[in-house]
């Protein structure tokens, strides 16, 4: 089976790209590993201050991707069922009707997720490991390109439930959207001088049956065994490194590799290289590594410092 | 796959654990304290000089091996980790002992067979201790060492020898607790209190128990004694009278310790009682006289009547079922190995240095056809005494700064068979002993410096004359005063005779032939005679003064090695020229086949030999290299240019990979190397970053053809990839990184 995605969905992920990086300004790397999770299938978890642009993010995806976009104001007091749906009786039809919640969407933005309770917290990310709920004695299942933008604030921590790192390990990735630089800025409020305007979505945008086709397209990438090898001895690194208290577990390889699999498919190859391993494996292996006294960015350059990329030989 | 803890707990029982850093530095500090034991044995026999250059490289390559095997390693040592390097280190460290054992043998006498196995063997468990990845091999190798340690205690000479084992044994003890106690204290205990002074002490108090054993079996009882023999059965090696060593029965130490004893010198097959026909009691036990013969019943009791037969077969029968019947009718052996000793006119024994030829008669004059014993040769010096302790040594000592004879190396002689008066001796002889003779007129020197027993028909037989001779120093040839030939010009005329004539002792000139030494020169072939002839005149020719010596030459062929002994014979008559140089004569050997005389030479003597004969190939070397290394970045491009057209009928991926490794070697030598964790990509375009934009699309292009060909499964370059390749590989290959 030919691995190389629709040249049609090509273009229109660049285009997305393209809306993305104007919603987004000065966070062009951002954007592009915020599709590498989109294409693995990957949830993102968006950890940054507030006012940085992860809702304007979240909705942009969705508002180009054109399916149905799904939003969670995580507070002490959701429920369950405030997320997943519910059954209720109808007295007119005298038949139980369920009534969705926000997952059976497209995609899900799951704001300030750890200001809700570990109940709540688990329902969604059951939802997001299983890719369906059960209500009721009965699985019903969640869209395809089911999507989950979880973002939380790393201050203001009182009354926060933190996610422990077993959830954590569903998230495909952890991003900082950070700071943007003076330009960007500079063309922000440039912008908000001027009158303001429906988001528009152009010609020739992905579309989300061409989202599940590049999703495919990326499960068939080519993985050459040298660079199998390669993860294989950095998440054995990071199981044995001396400020690692929990290293990479097997599903975080899986999910690596898959990402490294999407962000080789946006690069328009059919086949993984060394960097593409390297590129996605910040955000991959902070949301995963436990490290001692902080500081997980460091720990991973020193893995990769550490071992042997596989080369030409 | 079983689960963690049970795969833990087998690989704990099959002793493939992962080894920690402790195991491993104690297996390794015992296998050193093995090699430094050996080198202590291998110190009393060879000369040093060697040996400390065999073990200075021995430690280089230990330490290197050491540090290849650091995990941590990052840059030049974790690029020479390879499997390949560290095998080829490894060989080179096992077999360097052997090597050098080659070239001492070349110049000097080496050492035997069994030492240069017991210095690999040490390597193997040093190699062992220090790569080994299991505790097995870390096990093996403690084994290993203890055995090497113990051995070379037992076979050393030297007392001091013992301290090894002692220091092995306290190691080994010291390592088995600081390994092993945890899992006796956790098995045997129910409950483990940690106290620090617990295991030095019982490492004391082991260490103690052992010596106090040791000392006790060491024969300082006259009961342990005995036991001990018991234990480590021997018919000698050591200082203790025993009668079967007397009589020289058994090999090895037996005959190191009969050698004390006159009629045991020598290996048995010579000694006298085997000149009788007659079989005795040493015959039944040897392989030579063949298996007891088995007659048939009936041929014994052809003439007995039936009572005394009966009484017979009774006493017959008794006696085999007790095993002590022993047979003096024996069946001949069918293979009867030739004593040719035992046929030889002349026979004796010569443990020594073996090539060396040992004078009996000196001829000064020729007249042409033959030799002749000059007219001052009657003179008979008497020998002057030294008393050595309870020995009585005759010698001729007369030292001079300028004579070209130094030091003093032990031999001795056993003459089981001699009709001669002379005692055949080495150039060089200094003192001599016989044991219980302290008598001066027992020996004499002739004027021909050939040792005489003035007054006897011959040596008597079973005489042991011990020796103590010199060696020639090279060096101090040179350094002679008042020759006006060199010594150069008097080895060409050896040399020449050696390289460009035939030895062949049946080649005797025609009786009609007037001058034999005009015979010798056609046919360019000769005895030995004519070789030690040709030689003189030659020599002679140069105004320098000769002489003819006639005696033995010890042939290394007749050499036994485990004893160092050698039988000469009536076939090994020899005659060999000396010449006069200054003072002394020096022995020189014109036949080809016989062994130059060896010549002490120190190793700055030789270094100075070798400096003055290759200068012009070390300049133009040195030249050759210095152009290389000025040109070295262009001859790489050249040689990347040749390579990319040789490397044509390659596959594409093997071509990529030939030609990353040259530009991975272009960078290293620059002083550019790639960090093992950064991708060839990265690495490249972070060199090149101050060039334009375009060069770094087509270096990102050149990557991308790479990637394809080893990361995504493609079977070739692209079409136009070929010289996209190859132009931007050679413009990566002539950037000058080191500027960068």
């Amino acid at each position: 089976m030919d691995s190389k995605p629709p040249s049609r969905d090509m273009r229109g992920i660049s285009a997305l790209r393209d809306h993305l990086n104007g919603v987004l300004l000065g966070k062009a790397d951002k954007v592009e590993l915020v599709l590498a999770c989109l294409l693995a299938r990957g949830h993102l978890l968006l950890d940054d201050l507030p006012g940085l642009g992860k809702t304007t993010l979240a909705k942009a995806i969705a508002a180009c991707l054109g399916g149905r976009f799904g939003r969670i104001q995580c507070t002490p007091d959701l429920l369950p069922t405030d997320v997943t749906g519910f059954t209720l009786f109808n007295q007119k039809t005298r038949e139980f009707e369920f009534h969705p919640g926000p997952v059976f969407s497209d995609i899900l933005l799951a704001d300030e997720v750890n200001r809700t309770t570990p109940r709540t917290q688990s329902a969604l990310f059951e939802a997001m490991a299983e890719r369906q709920v059960t209500i009721d004695g009965q699985s019903r299942p969640l869209a395809r390109a089911f999507f989950v933008i979880a973002t939380q604030n790393p201050i203001d921590s009182h009354g926060a439930y933190p996610l422990p790192e077993a959830q954590l390990d569903r998230f495909a990735m952890r991003l900082e959207i950070g700071y943007p630089d003076v330009e960007a800025q500079m063309l922000m409020l440039a912008a908000a001088c001027e009158p303001p305007r429906d988001m528009e979505v152009a010609e020739g945008m992905l579309s989300l049956e061409g989202l599940e086709s590049l999703q495919d397209a990326t499960v068939r990438v080519r993985v050459a065994p040298a660079i199998q090898q390669y993860m294989v001895a950095l998440a054995n690194a990071s199981r044995t490194h001396e400020s690692v208290l929990l290293g990479i577990s097997p599903r975080g390889m899986l999910i690596w590799q898959r990402v490294a699999q999407g962000w080789a498919t946006l690069q328009g190859r059919d086949f993984v290289t060394p960097e593409d391993v390297q590129a996605v494996a910040r955000p991959v292996l902070s949301v995963r590594l436990v490290v001692r006294g902080g500081g997980a960015d460091r720990v991973i350059e020193s893995l990769l410092d550490s071992i042997p990329v596989p080369t030409y030989q | 796959m079983p689960a963690p803890a049970v795969q833990a707990r087998r690989d704990m029982g099959s002793g493939t654990m992962p080894v920690n850093g402790r195991r491993r530095r104690g297996a390794i500090a015992l296998a050193v304290l093995a090699m430094v034991a050996i080198y202590r044995l291998r110190s009393t026999g060879e000369g040093l000089g060697w040996l400390n250059l065999e073990y200075l490289v021995t430690a280089l390559i230990g330490g290197g091996l050491l540090w290849l095997h650091n995990e941590r390693a990052h840059g030049v040592q974790r690029r020479i980790q390879s499997i390949w390097f560290r095998r080829a280190a490894g060989l080179a460290f096992l077999a360097w002992p052997l090597i050098m054992n080659g070239i001492t043998r070349s110049v000097e006498r080496g050492a035997g067979a069994e030492i240069i196995a017991l210095a690999i063997l040490a390597g193997l468990a040093f190699i062992s201790a220090a790569w080994g990845a299991t505790r097995r091999m870390i096990g093996i190798s403690v084994v290993a060492s203890g055995f090497m340690t113990l051995f070379v205690t037992c076979i050393s000479d030297h007392s001091a020898a013992i301290w090894f084992a002692i220091l092995w044994a306290a190691g080994c003890l010291w390592w088995l607790i600081t390994n092993h106690w945890e899992r006796i204290s956790t098995c045997a205990a129910s409950r483990v209190e940690y106290q620090r002074w617990w295991r030095p002490a019982t490492v004391v108090i082991g260490m103690g128990m052992a010596l106090g054993v040791g000392w006790g079996v060491s024969g300082r009882w006259r009961e342990t004694r005995g036991k001990l023999w018991e234990i480590m059965p021997t018919s000698g090696g050591h200082r203790w009278q025993d009668a079967a060593a007397r009589s020289g029965v058994g090999d090895g130490d037996a005959v190191v310790a009969a050698r004390e004893h006159a009629a045991s010198f020598a290996p048995i097959e010579s000694d006298l009682f085997l000149e009788s026909e007659d079989p005795s009691l040493f015959d039944l036990y040897s392989d030579a006289f063949g298996e007891p013969a088995k007659r048939k019943r009936y041929e014994q009791a052809v003439s007995l009547s039936p009572e005394q037969l009966l009484h017979s077969h009774q006493r017959i029968a008794r006696s085999e079922q007790s095993s002590q019947s022993i047979s003096t009718d024996r069946k001949p052996s069918p293979v009867q190995r030739p004593l040719e000793d035992r046929k030889s006119l002349a026979l004796f024994h010569w443990i020594g240095r073996a090539g060396v030829s040992l004078a009996v008669e000196r001829f000064n004059e020729f007249d042409g056809v033959d030799w002749h014993v000059g007219s001052s040769q009657g003179i008979l010096r008497p020998a002057t005494q030294h008393v050595d302790g309870d020995r009585h040594w005759y010698g001729q000592i007369h030292d001079t700064e300028v004579s070209p004879f130094v030091g003093a190396v032990p031999e001795a002689i056993k003459f089981v068979r001699f009709r001669s008066p002379v005692i055949p001796t080495p150039a060089g002889v200094r003192l001599w002993h016989v044991a219980k003779v302290d008598r001066g007129d027992f020996f004499a020197v002739n004027a021909d410096d050939c040792l005489h027993m003035p007054g006897r028909e011959h040596v008597p037989d079973d005489t042991i004359v011990r020796l103590v001779n010199s060696e020639i120093d090279r060096e101090r040839i040179d350094s002679v005063p008042g020759q006006r030939v060199k010594w150069s010009d008097v080895a060409s005329i050896i040399d020449d005779l050696r390289s460009h004539y035939t030895f062949d002792r049946a080649a005797d000139p025609p009786q009609e032939s007037a001058s034999p030494l005009e015979h010798f020169y056609q046919t360019r072939r000769g005895s030995d005679l004519m070789f030690a002839t040709a030689a003189s005149e030659r020599l002679r020719a140069l105004e320098l003064r000769t002489r003819l010596v006639t005696g033995f030459y010890v042939s290394p062929e007749r050499r036994d090695g485990m004893t160092g002994e050698t039988a000469i014979l009536d076939v090994d008559t020899h005659a060999w020229v000396e010449v006069k140089w200054g003072e002394d004569w020096i022995p020189l050997e014109p036949t080809p086949g016989f062994m130059q005389p060896s010549y002490r030479v120190s190793l700055f003597y030789r270094l100075r030999q070798a400096a003055g004969s290759i200068a012009l190939a070390l300049m133009a070397s040195a030249l050759m290299f210095a152009v290389i290394w000025r040109y070295r970045v262009g001859m790489l491009v050249w040689l990347a240019d040749g390579l990319w057209y040789l490397a044509r009928g390659l596959p594409d991926r093997r071509r990529v990979k030939l030609l990353f490794k040259l530009l991975e070697l272009r960078a290293c030598w620059s002083g550019k190397a790639r960090p093992i964790g950064v991708v060839p990509r990265s690495w490249c375009l972070s060199l090149f970053a101050s060039q334009e934009s375009g060069t770094l699309t087509e270096i990102g292009r050149f990557f991308d053809e790479a990637d394809r060909i080893w990361f995504g499964g493609s079977s070739g370059l692209s079409p136009c990839g070929h010289e996209r390749f190859k132009q931007v590989w050679r413009g990566l290959m002539r950037w000058p990184f080191r500027e960068q």
